[in-house]
């Protein structure tokens, strides 16, 4: 399973140049869906997500890095969890951490497409992130500047290495959902 | 053919053990201890085929590393094979070798590992591996007991595996035991030779391996580790010298596979079910 946290920030400042920001981890939420015995879907999330990030959406660039542990895999099932730690599939020990980099942002109003790489087991292909949402402003808490974002992916874990449970037990495709909150530094 | 090949009994069991059955078969007339070695060779890389396990060059992660020393083991074997070693030469020598790929194999974790951790996984991972390559080296003289030996060996370090988390592991496990299971079946049935070098320093190397990447990257515990260490003392138990050599490689299988059950029992005990 991999999953791959992206946070694209897009910043509606009124303000001119570029602007940084990090994401919050206790509000950025990596889930992913993946087929099971072609009965039905798997989900799981992952816990530990971490990153930051830099927009400037009136020159339309942007770039991010996020890192994401891959022991903080969570199915609800310890099993479950320890199988996808082991080498046949995260190979949470000797690959620790899953990383996602982007410097391509291209806005279309309130959405946005990333494009970047990401890392999985070593190994590093080219992810599209499609966001579907974005929104900046005042904390209506926290009272500072923060952006939140809805994005989804769609990786193939068999590129990365991963084909344990290949075809049939285990789907290849995996369907990423994130949402995620970033403060501005 | 797909689906058969995509089953995990088949992939780990019935695959290797038919492969190494056939190469043991014609390889009869070069020798039947040249025979063991390559079939058990050709079985384990028949089921690191079959699981994808992938060849990669140089290797990134340790699934890779096996499939790589797989192949280095055939060379090697063979060399140890061919040449005429004495055991106060190959014992020490084939120790080295299996310490230098268990901290090959585990460095990843190693560099990132400090004070009396790095210094705890280095020790034990490398004289596991290396006490289990010199116990089958030192058994040259006891070709016949060796197979049974490393049958469990085999079978044990997949079974314990299975329960800690990685079912990849534990398919490469069952893969050797499996393949040997194949050359003692054959020599039971036959009655010929027994193992030598190009298969004891393979076996026990990537036995031994196979027990470490399931302690350092899945859930095995230490100390079914510890247990499966003396699987190999089966072979050095006296046993009476009337007995034949069939006799002896049933009575070695059975007493091996005390310490390889409790630890294979124990693993399930600790760490739940097989894999989802």
């Amino acid at each position: 399973m991999r999953s791959v946290i992206i946070a694209a920030a897009l910043v509606l400042s009124p303000l001119a140049g570029a602007a940084d920001y990090e994401l919050d981890p206790a509000h950025s939420y990596v889930y992913f869906a993946i087929d099971h015995a072609g009965l039905a879907k798997s989900f799981g999330r992952f816990n530990d997500v971490q990153g930051t990030l830099s927009m400037d959406r009136e020159a339309g660039t942007g770039s991010l890095a996020v890192t994401i542990a891959a022991e903080s895999i969570d199915t609800n099932h310890q099993k479950r969890d320890d199988h996808t730690r082991s080498p046949d599939f995260l190979n949470a020990v000797e690959f620790p951490d899953i990383t996602y980099k982007a410097d391509k942002v291209t806005f279309n109003g309130d959405t946005a497409t990333v494009e970047g790489e990401l890392t999985v087991l070593g190994t590093t292909k080219p992810v599209t992130l499609n966001v579907s949402r974005i929104v900046c402003g005042n904390h209506v808490i926290y009272n500072y500047e923060a952006c939140g974002f809805d994005a989804t992916a769609t990786v193939k874990r068999s590129e990365f290495g991963m084909n344990y449970g290949l075809p049939q037990a285990v789907g290849d495709e995996m369907q990423l959902f994130i949402s995620a909150e970033a403060r501005k530094l | 053919m797909e689906n058969l090949l995509s089953n995990p009994a088949v992939q780990a069991g019935f695959l290797p053990f038919g492969v190494a059955l056939l190469v043991a078969l014609a390889f009869r007339p070069v020798g039947y201890r040249l025979g063991a070695g390559l079939a058990l060779l050709a079985g384990l890389l028949a089921t690191l085929w079959a699981i994808q396990a992938g060849f990669v060059f140089p290797p990134r992660a340790s699934t890779q590393k096996l499939v790589l020393l797989t192949l280095l083991a055939l060379p090697l074997g063979l060399l140890l094979h061919l040449l005429p070693l004495k055991p106060r030469v190959s014992v020490p020598l084939v120790a080295v070798l299996g310490m230098v790929a268990a901290l090959w194999l585990v460095w990843p974790v190693l560099a990132r590992a400090e004070g009396a951790a790095l210094w705890l996984l280095a020790l034990g991972t490398a004289l596991y591996v290396g006490w289990q390559a010199a116990a089958f080296d030192g058994l040259e003289d006891k070709p016949q007991r060796v197979l049974s030996s490393a049958t469990v060996l085999g079978f044990g370090t997949g079974g314990a595996i299975l329960f800690g988390a990685s079912a990849k592991l534990a398919q490469i496990g069952l893969a050797l035991g499996a393949a040997a299971a194949a050359v003692a079946l054959l020599y039971l049935l036959l009655a010929r030779d027994g193992a030598g070098r190009l298969f004891t320093f393979p076996l026990s190397l990537l036995a031994g391996l196979v027990g470490v990447a399931g302690l350092v990257y899945a859930k095995l515990p230490w100390y079914a580790l510890a247990l499966l260490a003396a699987v190999p003392l089966a072979a050095y138990l006296p046993l009476p010298e009337p007995w034949n050599k069939r006799v002896q490689l049933v009575v070695t299988g059975l007493l091996a596979l005390l310490p390889a059950a409790a630890a294979v029992l124990l693993t399930w005990q600790a760490e739940g079910g097989v894999p989802l």
